[in-house]
């Protein structure tokens, strides 16, 4: 018996030190393969290289056709530039932006170098560069000559500094189903339509009852959707200059009263609540002919293409952002994009720039529109609608993108590391005001309650 | 001859040492190493390192630099804090139905199982499927069930005669009653299949000695039935409160704490300021908190156990 114990004790003690040896052998051993995948990896390459090719990383949240797209610019890229590797790497693998910043902030907390970053918004950038993440392209920009406030639609600028490129513009539009415009006899709305005649259209485009409804349009559930005029014609949405949250302004008070109009009075939008408790979503609410007419931004173009996934048959007109009133300069509109940073633990910062500007200038890849003024307008558009005339309507979408007093009054000067919190404000105030019947006065003191509260905390 | 006498002192030495209790002992504290390293990397240390950051204020991404003390004001903070009282108003409503309701109904629903069904095993099966259905699917199958206008649960309201059925998920008054209904449906299978187990442990003569001084049904199962699952009872209503303090996949899934808060609970708060927001130190401070009340909670219901059994 005692032997036994003794036997059992030292098995013990062996399988404890046998677990703590094996896991380290198993680091080596894992070193090891990533050494060798390393190998592979540079031996698959072209056989000029040389040992001072240096690799830089490019994480994105992008996946399937979009991630294929960027493999294509990377490939022309490393053409023109044999010294530079990049390496394009999806940090998710459900194409959500928002999970993508979640695991790139633990990244950057964890202090791996981090080279080029995409983003979804100039907010994000901001918020990042106020934590030190991202390094300023300001030097490199000079010395290419280029002037980011001339020669692109928005900037990442904080604190004097501009901390990317945009490199695709998306400019936010209203999308209409042809069909319907046609069947109710009304042109295609041109630049200076205002959010009234907006409301009048989605009346005129309210067809059927029950479940077969076509409603004459359909706002979704983000922020954007709660306050449009405060987008696209104030130079920040959320906040003044001197960073107070303006949601007491006229413009919201004018657009929640529009939405609860268009819902109650005129039943030419879908309830907000069935919205949210059914969780629908914007395209399959237009393509499946649910919806006539949706205010989006032209990341919607790839959308319409893909017949795999939305399939229908009638063609899409573009037209504008409504401004709020008669009085307001015609042009002012909300341009999203796609931006590409440069991480402050990048080793290679100076090749890392290259690349950035060269996936923002370059037009042999067209994804979306770019955020490149100068960029050829003819070829863009050819690219973006290809074989798919039948689909979307050309001259409309140019006439949309590409009016010359198209402009975007959006001055990321104004915003602050917690403005993305601000759009979850406006989110819950509205919902509180639709769903809880609020007037809007009540609703309003919930939304710069809640702002305050984060403004407060984001100081102390 | 020198030699052999100090090995055989050693030997000694150690045989004094080396006691069979301690040797027993010994062996019993190997056994339980591995299991005592991981509570105390990853239970014990995470509690202290959570107290210690309840008292300061440190934005996860700043690294271990940016941690600042701070003291109460996480606490202060949190007393005022409208969305925190929200978060534990909905969260106590939660609990306070769930816990009683599931286990009431796994009460009945073992009863019955327990005399005399048919396919009694089919029946168990059948009831405790959702609670080891993963939460997603439920969540999934019960937000098409919980449409407003084309789900299931509404258009047989609307055959009954209901001209406004409740919007559910999109509304700020019922979708908390939409979580807690999934919840119910969801536990209530293991409420059942513990108080089954607990049914078959109650001893067929007390049944036949109350049938014999003419007890009825009924007066059978509050005579001796519930009191005998008292244990039961307890053990239940314990973890299930414990759990409903703890409900998190079934809001992420279906509401992310929306609409307008209407559903946003203690861990879904605790996770937007920690890992969305990024204050660790307010989600520590409110994880404290959460923990507070978990242990008052506890400690009320064993008191109330210990007095009525």
């Amino acid at each position: 018996m005692k032997r036994f114990k003794m036997l059992l004790i030292s098995f013990l003690a062996l399988a404890l030190m046998a677990g703590c040896g094996s896991s380290g052998g198993n680091t080596v051993a894992k070193d090891q393969a990533a050494g060798n995948t390393d190998g592979n990896q540079a031996a698959s390459q072209p056989k000029e290289e040389n040992k001072d090719q240096v690799t830089i990383k490019y994480y994105t949240w992008y996946n399937g056709s979009q991630f294929e797209d960027i493999q294509k610019i990377v490939t022309n890229f490393e053409k023109e530039n044999p010294d530079i590797h990049v390496e394009p790497i999806q940090l998710v693998d459900n194409a959500n932006s928002t999970d993508f910043y979640k695991k790139l902030d633990i990244m950057s907390a964890a202090d791996d170098p981090i080279d080029v970053i995409q983003f979804s918004h100039v907010d994000f950038i901001i918020e990042r560069a106020a934590r030190g993440v991202l390094a300023p392209i300001d030097d490199y920009l000079k010395n290419n000559n280029i002037d980011p406030t001339n020669d692109f639609y928005v900037n990442p600028v904080y604190q004097g500094k501009v901390y990317g490129l945009q490199d695709m513009a998306s400019p936010w539009v209203v999308i209409i189903n042809k069909q319907a415009l046609d069947e109710a006899n009304l042109p295609i709305p041109e630049w200076g339509w205002t959010w009234d005649d907006f409301r009048d259209y989605a009346k005129r485009l309210n067809k059927g009852e029950g479940a077969d409804k076509q409603f004459g349009a359909y706002f979704h559930t983000w922020g954007e959707y709660v306050g449009f005029p405060a987008y696209s014609e104030k130079p920040h949405p959320y906040l003044s200059q001197d960073q107070q949250p303006i949601f007491d302004d006229e413009s919201y008070k004018q657009f929640f009263e529009l939405r609860r109009a268009m819902e109650k009075d005129d039943k030419s939008v879908k309830p907000f609540s069935e919205i949210v408790g059914a969780k629908l979503h914007y395209a399959s609410e237009f393509f499946s002919g649910k919806a006539a007419m949706v205010p989006t931004a032209t990341f919607i173009v790839g959308m319409i293409k893909d017949q795999e996934k939305y399939p229908h048959d009638f063609q899409t007109v573009f037209a504008p952002l409504p401004r709020s009133s008669e009085s307001v300069e015609i042009g002012s509109s909300y341009i999203g994009g796609d931006y590409l940073s440069v991480g402050a633990s990048s080793k290679h910062k100076e090749e890392a720039y290259k690349f950035i500007e060269y996936v923002a200038m370059q037009t042999d890849v067209i994804r979306d529109f770019p955020g490149y003024k100068k960029a050829d307008a003819g070829k863009v558009i050819q690219s973006l609608v290809g074989s798919d005339a039948a689909l979307i309507e050309e001259e409309s979408l140019k006439a949309t993108v590409f009016d010359s007093r198209a402009k975007t009054v959006y001055d990321a000067n104004w915003t602050t590391d917690y403005a993305g919190q601000m759009k979850k404000v406006i989110e819950d105030g509205f919902s509180a005001y639709m769903l809880d019947n609020l007037t809007f006065e009540a609703a309003q003191k919930q939304m710069m309650d809640d702002a305050n509260k984060i403004i407060s905390q984001a100081r102390n | 001859m020198a030699m052999a006498s100090t090995k055989t002192d050693v030997d000694k030495g150690r045989r004094i040492f080396w006691t069979n209790s301690r040797r027993e002992s010994l062996v019993g504290f190997l056994f339980v190493v591995p299991e005592i390293t991981g509570i105390l990397l990853f239970g014990v240390f995470s509690l202290f390192f959570s107290l210690y950051l309840s008292f300061t204020e440190w934005n996860l991404v700043g690294g271990f630099d940016a941690i600042h003390w701070v003291g109460l004001d996480n606490y202060k903070a949190i007393l005022s804090d409208a969305k925190f009282l929200k978060a534990l108003k909905n969260n106590l409503l939660y609990s306070v139905i769930l816990v009683p309701v599931s286990m009431l109904l796994g009460l009945i629903l073992a009863a019955v199982i327990n005399s005399r069904v048919y396919l009694k095993e089919l029946f168990k099966v059948v009831f405790f499927i959702p609670y080891i259905a993963t939460t997603v699917a439920v969540a999934t199958v019960f937000s098409i069930l919980f449409h407003p206008t084309q789900g299931a649960i509404n258009n047989i309201l609307m055959t009954l005669g209901m001209s406004e059925p409740p919007g559910w998920l999109g509304s700020t008054n019922y979708a908390l009653w939409a979580i807690i209904i999934i919840a119910v449906w969801q536990v209530l299978g293991y409420n059942m299949i513990i108080y089954l187990a607990g049914l078959t442990n109650i001893p067929d003569e007390l049944y036949e000695a109350a049938e014999i001084d003419g007890a009825g049904t009924l007066q059978k199962f509050f005579k001796i039935t519930v009191p005998l699952l008292g244990p039961t009872t307890f053990f239940l209503s314990i973890t299930g409160i414990v759990s409903s303090f703890k409900v998190f996949d079934l809001i992420a899934f279906l509401t992310s704490g929306g609409p307008n808060n209407a559903t946003n609970v203690l861990v879904y708060y605790l996770y937007e300021e920690g890992f969305q927001n990024f204050r660790m130190g307010y989600a520590s401070a409110l994880s404290m908190v959460l923990f507070m009340i978990i242990a008052i909670i506890s400690i009320i219901t064993s008191r109330m156990q210990k007095n009525e059994f």
